[in-house]
């Protein structure tokens, strides 16, 4: 990223408090056009509270969230969603009694405005499921398309979650513990996949599999009791002593 | 592709190829038959029971898209059936009975109804959406109730112009059995052609997101109140389709029309139907008006024979009946196979 480009994303000195508990203070931290910035900390440290301030489920106490340039501190969540603004979330949030298809079809047409149409949609929703089954062809998923999600693998729904936001086809994604509770190997296929089909898309990956982290994040950031204690190259922070010493669970250096 | 709906508000997607059915002009033959049937065996009073039937069964088929489809339990339903009832026959005093216009009455009258209560609603679910629907179905009873001059009060209305049709060059009467039961049926069948096409259209689906999983369409930028809105409105459009034909077949509206325990009997027959079947609404609704209507001649306990029925569904076909007595028909053919 060069020094003068405007950031997909900036959080300048945001700060939240739940009544007395202070949850973020003062996080600073901007995403580079197309960078992979990853999102590491300790239970509790605050991550996906700085996910809910970005993507406005909260609006922080203090300072500012930009969107390509664009302050967004207040705007609604479904604005940020539609301008390009999207997220995961912890838990697998595919829709359970639609079809493949239909879930990801959901997003096509929030996107393309036609998500609320009756009749003369007949256009729109072929559309949308034609977009639909283009991810899932590139997403080798085609043959999956009329299955319940309920009907699939847990790793596989993860990849359907992951897919219908990638249907939205956001500029910034927000990935929420996206590989928690998938093997190795499935983690880093759904990584694969979301690098092979997010053109221009610029992410942030909270993951608590440090090798995936540190593998595929071009710059990691390191949050313990909700500051900021690191923002450095994945070297860097295998080497920073404070991240280290807030990982306490996990060694840094031993990651690769 | 085509998609319908089957018991659970769900949407089958597969090829029309695919599937097992029947082709379009098969069914409209069998449409057509199941119309004619009671035509030759059915007396004036049987048919216009039928009327009632599926006048009701319109009603309910509305409610199936906010219970089935949107997880929105209303008590307050009968306000768009039962208001377009009243708004059709006070109209009718003045303006005579044609049916496009009560239609027309009917339906304007229930989209308001369901804009309003829409308001008040649609940024609630569950427990708080039921309650605000009963508080504001039970308001406009209070009002119909006390409003003497223009409802009648507790005695409701009744001697009404005769509907008519216009065609053009001639004038058609729908004073008997036989016209009611025909219109019924036209409206029923629009009803439910309309109801099919709201939820495999985006907005129906959008609204089986909405009882899914609200955060997450949120986060795929939906605007949940809006989704609401415009499922009650289409449900209340329906609803009062129904509801301005219902003082001409039933020859009387009163405040029960709009009460709550109006609502609550759509439930009820929802449930028995089927809720997310759309077509549910429809045997729900004759199930429940020929135990009324035939075994009240034998006992004035009828209630508990609806009651029994009810609770045998919910333990034992939580689908509905259609939907059960398929599933184990289904089962000892598989069963058949299998030996």
């Amino acid at each position: 990223m060069s020094a003068n480009a405007v950031p997909a994303l900036a959080i300048e000195g945001v700060a939240k408090s739940f009544g007395g508990l202070k949850v973020l203070s003062d996080v600073s931290v901007t995403l580079g056009q197309g960078e992979c910035l990853g999102l590491i900390g300790p239970n509790g440290a605050g991550k996906t509270t700085l996910f809910n301030i970005v993507t406005g489920f909260l609006i922080p106490d203090h300072g500012r969230v930009a969107f390509a340039g664009e302050d967004i501190t207040t705007a609604k969540p479904d604005v940020r969603v539609r301008a390009g603004l999207v997220r995961t979330f912890q838990k697998s949030m595919a829709f359970p009694e639609l079809s493949v298809r239909e879930n990801l079809a959901l997003a096509a047409r929030s996107r393309s405005g036609d998500g609320y149409g009756w009749f003369g949609s007949r256009k729109a929703v072929a559309a949308a499921d034609e977009a639909a089954d283009e991810l899932l062809t590139r997403a080798q998923l085609r043959e999956r398309a009329e299955l319940l999600v309920s009907g699939l693998s847990y790793g596989e729904q993860r990849i359907v979650d992951v897919l219908v936001s990638l249907a939205m086809r956001p500029r910034v994604l927000l990935l929420d513990e996206p590989t928690a509770g998938l093997s190795r190997a499935e983690g880093e296929h759904l990584i694969e996949v979301v690098r092979t089909l997010g053109e221009d898309l610029s992410t942030i990956l909270i993951a608590h599999d440090l090798d995936i982290v540190f593998g595929v994040c071009d710059r990691v950031a390191v949050l313990d009791l909700g500051r900021l204690i690191a923002c450095d190259t994945p070297d860097a922070i295998k080497a920073h002593e404070g991240a280290q010493a807030a990982y306490l669970g996990a060694s840094l250096g031993e990651a690769a | 592709m085509s998609s319908i709906a089957d018991g659970t508000g769900r949407v089958e997607t597969r090829p029309a190829s695919q599937r097992r059915s029947l082709p379009v002009t098969a069914k409209l033959a069998l449409l057509a038959l199941a119309t004619a049937v009671p035509l030759l065996f059915a007396g004036d009073y049987q048919l216009r029971f039928l009327a009632e039937i599926l006048i009701i069964g319109t009603a309910v088929l509305s409610l199936d898209l906010l219970v089935g489809f949107g997880g929105l339990v209303s008590l307050g339903h009968a306000v768009f059936f039962g208001g377009a009832a009243y708004a059709a026959a006070i109209a009718s005093q003045a303006l005579g009975a044609d049916i496009v216009v009560m239609l027309a009455v009917g339906i304007v009258t229930g989209m308001v109804a369901a804009l309003l209560m829409g308001i008040v609603v649609m940024r609630t679910i569950a427990l708080f959406f039921l309650i605000l629907s009963l508080i504001v179905g039970q308001i406009v009873w209070e009002v119909v109730f006390h409003w003497r001059e223009v409802t009648g009060g507790a005695d409701g209305l009744r001697g009404f112009p005769v509907l008519t049709l216009h065609t053009g060059f001639a004038t058609i009467p729908l004073n008997n059995g036989v016209a009611l039961y025909l219109a019924s049926v036209v409206l029923a069948l629009a009803a439910y052609l309309a109801a099919r096409s709201f939820v495999t259209a985006p907005i129906g689906r959008a609204l089986l997101g909405t009882r899914e999983r609200q955060l997450r369409m949120s986060a795929l930028g939906y605007s949940i109140p809006r989704i609401r809105l415009m499922a009650l409105v289409a449900s209340g459009a329906i609803a009062g389709a129904a509801g301005a034909l219902y003082p001409f077949v039933n020859q009387y509206v009163g405040p029960n029309a709009v009460h709550w325990t109006m609502s609550a009997m759509m439930i009820i027959m929802l449930v028995i139907g089927g809720v997310g079947s759309l077509y549910g609404a429809f045997i729900g609704s004759a199930i429940y008006l020929g135990i009324q209507t035939y075994v009240s001649s034998y006992t004035d306990r009828w209630q508990l024979v609806v009651g029994l029925v009810f609770v045998l569904t919910v333990m034992i076909m939580p689908k509905g009946v259609v939907a059960g007595l398929k599933a184990a028909f289904g089962r000892r053919k598989d069963a058949e196979r299998r030996s």
